[in-house]
């Protein structure tokens, strides 16, 4: 229920602009201000973006959109490939400072440009949640050089849309470092003029879905009956209604995200590939990312999921769900090598993708048997303290090592 | 081919074997049944490649013939027959089936095409006790794994030595032991995994009025003779895992716990243990001579106590339920003794009248 107590200003929402693209920014002024993207491959004409910096933002380009057609809306465009320690090191840090105000209990990492946090318990101390927030986004922008747009609000479905609430007039682009607080009586005149589509947890589909209803902007949302949403969407359809009526009692918590959380990565190719044992390859650096990643997090993934983009740009998706819950590369990589072999032989692939989810901390079923798992385990701790104090180059499997030679090779007889 | 026979004979014949049929194979003729007219008995044969089934039935025959029928509308037409005599008649690949005064007929593969079932003739041969086999199969099959990538946990250990019949099962998880003294005059010697499925067709086959199962074996497959059955299986190939290494010599506790009750408290406390990551854990807390299982989740809470009798120390331990209500589902006896050695050890469930099964569950860490 929803009572007074419960409808303090107490969640904020920070979101990272533009992450990849600022935090190339960040550690290289250069770059500051100018129309950068990171691509793919930004070598390649078909190179996919991944993040545009607000500055290219401007000229239209977006991510996702190939590299060439940027190119043609901003011709002075600066591309850059990606690098994702580079990433987590400063997400870790602007968490780092998010939580100077408030205990580990009450902030939620929920991706690595964005996180929830509460501060309820920490208003004797620092004052106002807007107050603190303004700390944050300062702190962060003059520490990191990472601008974040903070949302705050009573609940985490409004603190979302705070966030992202603020646009150019002009291009409806999000403005950088905006800050905006939703308070209870904003619902009628901030919150239900907007369309279906802001609400974070309503994607494309389901908008066209709402609108075959009739329902187009939130508030027709919050008016529109429960039990018709519940018999077209399920649950989902009694959240959305919840949501577009202020009504959210999910907490800010650590484990908040676990339920349907997930660590992927993917890679569009450089070019379409049909010879699985390049396929395995990309698998097997995907499969490293995806387990340090997982093992950094500290969980253990029950299900493998294997994302191929086919040269018909129609993605397929396979999973396995596995006995025992795993955070070993190796699993990852023979697991999701197992799942290619269901991709028709011959035919392109434009892009790979691991997921690995039903994560879980907490628990661990003990088992027989498994003293090779368990000799594994210890190596692939050795591996990522070495990686975690040299650079995650300096470890690699055979395999990737070979790959990165005949890339260095190719590169340098391009430049001769 | 022309026969004469019952209903009751066709479907008998047809169930028998319907399991082996494949029924994801490429290949047409494998989602068939062999039907064979010869000697005055009806043969009927299946197989998947994996598992092949042979059922004899007796039958009137006026002439011998062979023919494959579609296994799917070939059973579902025998189960709707009615009770009265029927006239089978193969003409070309056209099977005639006569009843009263209608008929049906329904079209066949080539059965030159279907792969033959060897009988293992000249291997080594030993018979089992069938009341005893089964039980055994009943104890320990539920602790086979069904994940495919790990094949040797998908089927039963099962070792003739001396006079020593054991059927070992694990999926890595917990782990089901059951031996039984046999006569084995000519030291037969066998070891083997036979995969989960085999052994369910064979319990579901096996008679209880039926006295005698005869093996045969060679290294990559066992046939199982008995009454009018034969069935042949691979064997699984690999290395099963040294058992014998993970079942513990000692324990720190003990507790002597009524089987039923001990259920009902586990099914009870599993009701409640449905939090979405981790499902059906259960914590079990033994302190003096009480043994108490708390659980709550979002739907409520439960806290069930047992006053038990128990030897050695206090423990806690979380388990899945499902492995410890397996267990207690197939143990007949009145008591269970548990032994237990701190909260991330094996925990040891055996009938406390029965020295000859043992089962080993692995406890849940909890941090």
């Amino acid at each position: 229920m929803l009572t007074k107590e419960n409808l303090s200003l107490d969640i904020a929402l920070f979101d990272a602009n533009s992450y990849y693209a600022s935090c190339h920014q960040a550690i290289n002024p250069e770059l500051r201000g100018k129309p950068l993207v990171v691509a793919g491959d930004p070598k390649s004409r078909t190179g996919i973006i991944l993040t545009a910096s607000y500055e290219a933002r401007l000229y239209g380009v977006k991510t996702a959109m190939p590299l060439f057609q940027a190119r043609k809306l901003c011709p002075e465009l600066v591309a850059i490939s990606p690098d994702f320690s580079l990433y987590l090191d400063l997400s870790e840090k602007m968490w780092q400072i998010v939580g100077r105000y408030t205990d580990d209990e009450h902030i939620e990492v929920v991706s690595v440009d964005e996180c929830f946090a509460d501060f309820r318990g920490s208003h004797l101390l620092f004052g106002s949640t807007e107050k603190i927030a303004r700390n944050i986004q300062k702190e962060i922008w003059e520490e990191l050089g990472l601008g974040v747009s903070v949302g705050i609000s009573y609940c985490k479905a409004l603190a979302k849309l705070a966030s992202g609430y603020q646009r150019d007039p002009r291009s409806k682009i999000k403005l950088p470092r905006s800050f905006t607080v939703l308070s209870p009586g904003d619902l009628p005149t901030k919150v239900w003029p907007l369309r279906v589509g802001e609400l974070s947890g309503i994607g494309k589909r389901t908008e066209e879905e709402l609108a075959k209803l009739g329902i187009y902007t939130i508030g027709e949302l919050a008016q529109s009956s429960p039990e018709e949403l519940e018999k077209r969407f399920g649950v989902l359809g009694i959240k959305m209604h919840c949501w577009a009526n202020g009504e959210d009692e999910r907490s800010v918590s650590p484990e908040g995200q676990v339920k349907d959380h997930s660590i992927g990565r993917s890679l569009t190719l450089p070019h379409d590939i049909t010879d699985l044992e390049e396929a395995a390859e990309v698998l097997l650096n995907l499969a490293d990312s995806v387990g340090r990643r997982v093992r950094l997090e500290g969980f253990k993934a029950q299900t493998i999921t294997l994302v191929v983009k086919g040269g018909d740009f129609k993605n397929r998706t396979f999973s396995t769900t596995l006995f025992e819950p795993t955070d070993l590369t190796d699993t990852f990589y023979e697991e999701s090598v197992r799942l290619l072999e269901k991709w028709p032989k011959g035919k392109p692939i434009r892009l790979l993708g691991i997921t690995a989810s039903r994560l879980q901390k907490g628990m661990e079923q003990l088992s027989l048997f498994q003293e090779d798992v368990q000799e594994q385990t210890e190596l692939t701790k050795a591996v990522d303290a070495i990686r975690e104090k040299y650079g995650t180059d300096i470890l690699m499997r055979g395999t990737q090592y070979m790959s990165l030679s005949q890339k260095l090779r190719q590169r340098n007889t391009k430049n001769k | 081919m022309k026969v004469n026979c019952s209903k009751d004979s066709l479907l008998t014949g047809v169930n028998t074997v319907l399991k082996a049929v494949s029924s994801k194979n490429t290949l047409p003729v494998l989602q068939g049944i062999l039907v064979k007219a010869e000697d005055q008995h009806l043969i009927f044969e299946a197989t998947d490649l994996e598992m092949g089934i042979r059922c004899m039935v007796p039958a009137h025959i006026e002439k011998e013939g062979v023919t494959v029928l579609p296994a799917r509308i070939f059973s579902d037409l025998v189960r709707k027959l009615p009770e009265a005599p029927i006239e089978l008649e193969l003409e070309n690949d056209i099977l005639k089936i006569n009843y009263y005064e209608s008929n049906l007929s329904l079209r066949g593969f080539d059965p030159d095409e279907f792969p033959l079932l060897p009988d293992l003739n000249g291997e080594e041969t030993f018979v089992l006790p069938v009341d005893i086999f089964k039980n055994m199969i009943r104890q320990t099959i539920f602790a086979c794994s069904t994940e495919e990538s790990r094949p040797v946990f998908t089927g039963c250990l099962l070792q003739i030595e001396e006079s020593n019949l054991r059927v070992i099962a694990t999926d890595t998880h917990r782990l089901a032991y059951r031996i039984a003294e046999i006569s084995n005059p000519e030291n037969c010697k066998f070891q083997g995994i036979i995969p989960a499925k085999t052994l369910n067709e064979i319990y579901r086959l096996l008679r209880d009025d039926e006295e005698n199962l005869t093996i045969r074996f060679n290294e990559a497959q066992i046939l199982f003779q008995f009454g009018s059955v034969v069935l042949l299986s691979r064997l699984i190939e690999g290395q099963f895992p040294n058992y014998k290494q993970v079942i513990p010599q000692s324990c720190q506790t003990k507790l002597f716990l009524n089987t039923r009750l001990f259920q009902d408290s586990v099914e009870r406390a599993s009701l409640l243990a449905r939090d979405g990551n981790h499902p059906n854990i259960i914590k079990l807390s033994v302190e003096s001579e009480r043994l108490s299982i708390d659980q709550s989740s979002d739907l409520g809470e439960i806290s069930e106590i047992m006053n038990i009798k128990k030897e050695g120390n206090d423990v806690n331990i979380a388990f899945n339920s499902k492995y410890l209500l397996d267990v207690l589902k197939v143990i007949e006896s009145e008591e269970v003794l548990v032994e237990m050695s701190g909260s991330y050890s094996p925990g040891v469930i055996r009938p406390l009248d029965d020295p000859n099964y043992l089962y080993l569950a692995l406890p849940v860490r909890t941090s």
